[in-house]
């Protein structure tokens, strides 16, 4: 029964195989973080997801080694936010009970005996974890026995109460994306041509969305868009247009229209280093 | 189980929603300002509304400081209505601007909970959907 250390407890872990290794350790570095081109199914999951405990605790998994879903979406990483209500250290980790107001849910925080554990107390200015005060988890969802816990990589304390309600409308907005699809402002996406930031990846995120792009690398992706949206004569524009436009160096511009090309997605005009968009 | 361990968060004009005999579940989560404490029993000021709620020996609450309070809805003696018995209470301070947390933010984040309850409380607790 002693076997039953937290080594187990990894193997056990609801996802990643190697990775899941190197979570629970309090590191968050090096944790596996998916690209935006890291292919269908990979990151949603991945993807830190803001919850309530109600969530965590209703969270389905359809068989122990499978992820964990809520509205139906595959999660692994959460956040979330809650008043601890008690505090156990024990020899390998410490334990918070924390309530939300939506349930109760343990976190673990394994301690890295490795780490130096007079490194946090130097600092004894900043606000700690107590009893009665709120905290904000980033962690993984566990379950040991049919028993969830979170193994947390980061829990601190809240300093802003702000925070708190903020979580909440934001789990709210998570959820809702996830059950009745983007805001309609989103879902149509406004190509207007315009360069500021808000607008720009505004349209990366749709264009992301039409099947042909949602392979491709996030610099082939602004590659395409710039070739889209600069005004242009229909023999397309030049390299060094391209990378002016796009504030980068030509040898980045080749590297993404070579993907584009590649794909069919853009084509050559009147020598190899003009391109113009396909569809257009 | 996780119905019993859940503290709806609530404002003052759904105190009703969650009377003692009217639904099985009647503690709540509420926030606002102390306006006023006289003995064992105190105002908690929520926006325009407030509620008076019966403080255990453990509550040192200070006027004009922000709270949230996790207690049971209660009658209160002598017919003066409806009151929130306090089981646990926590001042939400002032951030490193100095600005107290916003209200307005706690009475949108009510809304939602009502609104969108299967995140948040079970059906059979409290409140009636649509006529909190």
């Amino acid at each position: 029964m002693v076997d039953y250390g937290y080594n187990n407890q990894y193997s056990t872990s609801t996802s990643y195989g190697a990775n899941g290794a190197a979570d629970g350790g309090g590191f968050v570095a090096g944790e596996p973080q998916s690209s935006p081109a890291g292919g269908k199914g990979g990151y949603g999951k991945d993807t830190v997801r803001p919850v309530t405990i109600k969530q965590i605790l209703d969270a389905q998994q359809p068989h122990p080694d499978a992820d964990f879903r809520a509205d139906g979406e595959p999660f692994g990483q959460v956040t979330f936010i809650g008043q601890i209500r008690s505090i156990s250290t024990q020899p390998t980790n410490i334990t918070y009970k924390v309530d939300d107001g939506t349930g109760i849910v343990e976190v673990k925080q394994w301690i890295d005996s490795d780490a130096n554990p007079d490194k946090m107390d130097l600092e004894s200015s900043k606000p700690r974890l107590v009893e009665d005060g709120y905290c904000r988890v980033w962690g993984k969802l566990k379950a040991f026995n049919n028993k969830r816990h979170v193994g947390a990589h980061i829990i601190r304390p809240i300093t802003d109460y702000n925070e708190i309600n903020y979580h909440l409308l934001e789990a709210t907005a998570v959820h809702l994306f996830f059950t009745r699809g983007p805001p309609t402002a989103q879902a149509n996406g406004q190509k207007t041509g315009d360069t500021n930031g808000a607008a720009v990846s505004r349209q990366e995120f749709t264009s992301a969305t039409d099947g042909a792009l949602s392979n491709v690398s996030p610099l082939a992706r602004r590659v395409f868009n710039t070739l889209k949206n600069s005004a242009q004569s229909n023999e397309g524009l030049h390299v060094q247009m391209v990378a002016s436009q796009m504030g980068m160096p030509v040898s980045e511009v080749y590297k993404g229209a070579e993907e584009l090309l590649s794909l069919g997605i853009i084509f050559t005009t009147v020598d190899d280093n003009t391109w113009a968009v396909l569809e257009a | 189980m996780s119905g019993s361990m859940s503290t709806p968060r609530i404002l003052p004009a759904h105190l009703h929603a969650f009377a003692p005999g009217s639904s099985s579940h009647n503690t709540v989560r509420m926030l606002g300002t102390i306006t006023t404490v006289s003995g064992d029993q105190a105002t908690l000021s929520c926006g325009d509304d407030a509620v008076t709620i019966l403080l255990n020996r453990d509550s040192h609450l200070s006027v004009g400081s922000l709270y949230e309070i996790v207690g049971k809805v209660v009658n209160i003696e002598g017919g003066h209505g409806l009151g929130v018995r306090v089981l646990s209470s926590a001042e939400w301070p002032r951030n490193e601007k100095g600005e107290l947390p916003d209200i307005k933010l706690f009475e949108a984040v009510v809304d939602v909970t009502h609104r969108y309850k299967s995140i948040f409380y079970d059906d059979g607790e409290g409140g009636v959907d649509g006529g909190y």
